[in-house]
């Protein structure tokens, strides 16, 4: 259901004729410096052409960075979003984790739930926001319940999907050896199934900003959601664009340190398959 | 699988077994709700229950209001999705083929994949207007930057083997795109869609929220806001049914492709 980590890449190898400038040229900081510029200039071409009201080209945007960092709403906004993030990431890590490595143990519950937690992954959750709202409020909780159900669901199919792989010769040995099911899942089941929960962390984490940022937007405007909003009102497209930036930044945080980890933690993944 | 014994199934007949149990989860979770909104729950609003939505359903049907919405959120789906699709395949060929291109501009568009895209949705409407355009648009750029990092990811990653056997042949490099590097990373791109269609609906769902205007968003918007939770509910499944269809077709498909990738499978 889900995608997992791929093998390393097999790349071929490229017969270089090494002149120096094509060696300077085909430094990889060299190269992403020169694609930044090129990002940038289309940015900029682009946004030259659009109605003044709404232009936002890179040079504007970046004038515009320090005004808003240091306007007196942007540090209590980030921590708001940082804070809804982080209770519903984490509620959705104490529930996703034990629930899929759980539901693993079990053949009948396994048959029985895992369908529908792929369903509910495949299909869009935000749909039902406004049922939430109606039923839960403007609150936190409302925002709280958004985060958890976008999140929870790639940790507890990647948990599941863990638990699944651990060699069941493994297991075989330390029942023979009468090993408890706590002392099971210390040191045979979490240990193995690591590689794919930090699949689960690093998917549900994108998930989760995803939440936050709807939520932030579309239950009652709160944190950065709310400063979108409002200098959209007011059609300040380059104030908008840096707290998108930092959305961007804040999820790249996540996703670049998890992916970190789980490059970290392959190894571990069980091969005999 | 590592279960205790007396979880196990029987081994015989596992189909009919799966279908029993996973029939018998569908039961119990829709009894349990019925209870749970009829009698346990005793808030002001009521609940939707599997007989107010199935009801909820007719009424909308009978209206025509619900097919009129999914054609308006149809179109918007379609419009972005087909062209982005393209697109996605052709830049991610080229950028996954060539490698300076790939280092000099893959980390801006993964930058731009990673961040939460509903922050994007007021820019876009305000950019591109609140119909279809400004709508098709923000699916365009979901699905154009998914369906292009997965094909980028499925070219890098295709077998040198299948590289050195078609340049040992003489193949043009144009060639050697269309013949060896897109099929051999057909499961990458149908991945790319599968995901790519994932983050369309929540873009179609969201963007009619945020304009409130028209489409199957906007209804369950709607109806919310009048407290009609089982009229909400039924748009909202819709969608889901959506997802869920497509998600199973595309899955399939990646499998089918899967073998595409390995020499001498």
């Amino acid at each position: 259901m889900i995608e997992t980590t791929q093998e390393p890449p097999a790349t071929v190898s490229t017969v270089g004729a090494p002149h120096p400038l094509v060696r300077f040229l085909g430094n990889k900081w060299v190269l992403r410096a020169v694609g930044l510029v090129a990002v940038l200039a289309v940015w900029e071409l682009w946004f030259s052409n659009i109605n003044p009201i709404f232009s936002a080209p890179p040079s504007k945007v970046a004038a515009k960075v320090p005004k808003v960092i240091t306007s007196e709403e942007y540090l209590p906004a980030l921590a708001s979003t940082i804070r809804l993030f982080g209770l519903g990431y984490g509620i959705a890590i104490v529930i996703g984790v034990p629930l899929g490595l759980g539901i693993a143990r079990s053949r009948l519950l396994d048959t029985a739930i895992t369908p529908y937690l792929n369903a509910i992954y495949a299909s869009p959750v935000p749909a039902i926001i406004p049922i939430l709202t109606a039923i839960l409020g403007f609150q936190l909780t409302a925002k709280v319940v958004v985060v958890v159900l976008l999140a929870v669901f790639p940790i507890l199919i990647n948990a599941n999907q863990g638990a699944k792989s651990v060699d069941p010769t493994i297991i075989e040995v330390a029942r023979s050896f009468r090993v408890r099911e706590a002392r099971l899942w210390r040191d045979v089941i979490v240990p193995s199934s690591l590689p794919y929960l930090l699949v689960g962390l690093r998917l549900g984490a994108a998930r989760g900003m995803i939440g936050t940022a709807v939520a932030e937007l579309y239950t009652s405007p709160d944190g950065l959601g709310y400063l979108i909003h409002r200098y959209g009102y007011r059609f300040e497209m380059d104030g908008m664009l840096v707290v998108v930036l930092t959305f961007t930044a804040i999820s790249l945080v996540f996703s670049l340190s998890l992916g970190a980890l789980e490059h970290h933690f392959e190894r571990w993944r069980v091969k005999s398959q | 699988m590592i279960g205790a014994r007396w979880t196990r199934l029987p081994a015989r007949y596992p189909r009919v077994w799966r279908g029993i149990v996973v029939g018998t989860t569908f039961v119990i979770v829709l009894v349990g709700w019925e209870i749970f909104a009829t009698t346990i729950y005793g808030g002001v609003i009521p609940l939707p229950t599997a007989g107010s939505t199935v009801e909820a359903f007719r009424e909308l049907t009978e209206d025509g209001d619900l097919q009129a919405a999914a054609l308006e959120s149809l179109q918007v789906l379609l419009a972005g999705t087909i062209p982005g699709v393209i697109l996605g395949i052709a830049f991610g060929l080229l950028i996954g083929a060539v490698r300076p291109l790939d280092t000099s501009l893959s980390p801006y568009l993964f930058a731009f994949y990673a961040t939460p895209f509903p922050a994007l949705i007021p820019i876009f409407i305000l950019l591109f207007g609140l119909g279809i355009v400004g709508k098709g648009m923000i699916v365009f750029t979901l699905v154009v930057t998914t369906v292009l990092l997965q094909t980028v990811a499925g070219v890098k990653t295709v077998d040198a083997r299948f590289i050195e056997a078609a340049r040992s042949l003489g193949t043009s490099r144009a060639r050697m795109l269309i013949d060896v590097q897109l099929p051999a990373s057909l499961a990458f791109i149908i991945a790319g869609i599968r995901l790519a269609i994932g983050r369309a609906l929540v873009g179609v769902v969201v963007a009619e929220f945020d304009t409130a205007l028209s489409g199957l968003g906007a209804l369950i918007f709607g109806y919310a806001g009048r407290l009609q939770l089982s009229n909400a509910l039924v748009p909202a499944l819709l969608f889901a049914l959506t997802g869920i269809v497509l998600a199973i077709a595309l899955r399939a498909a990646e499998r089918r492709f899967e073998r595409w990738r390995a020499v001498g499978a």
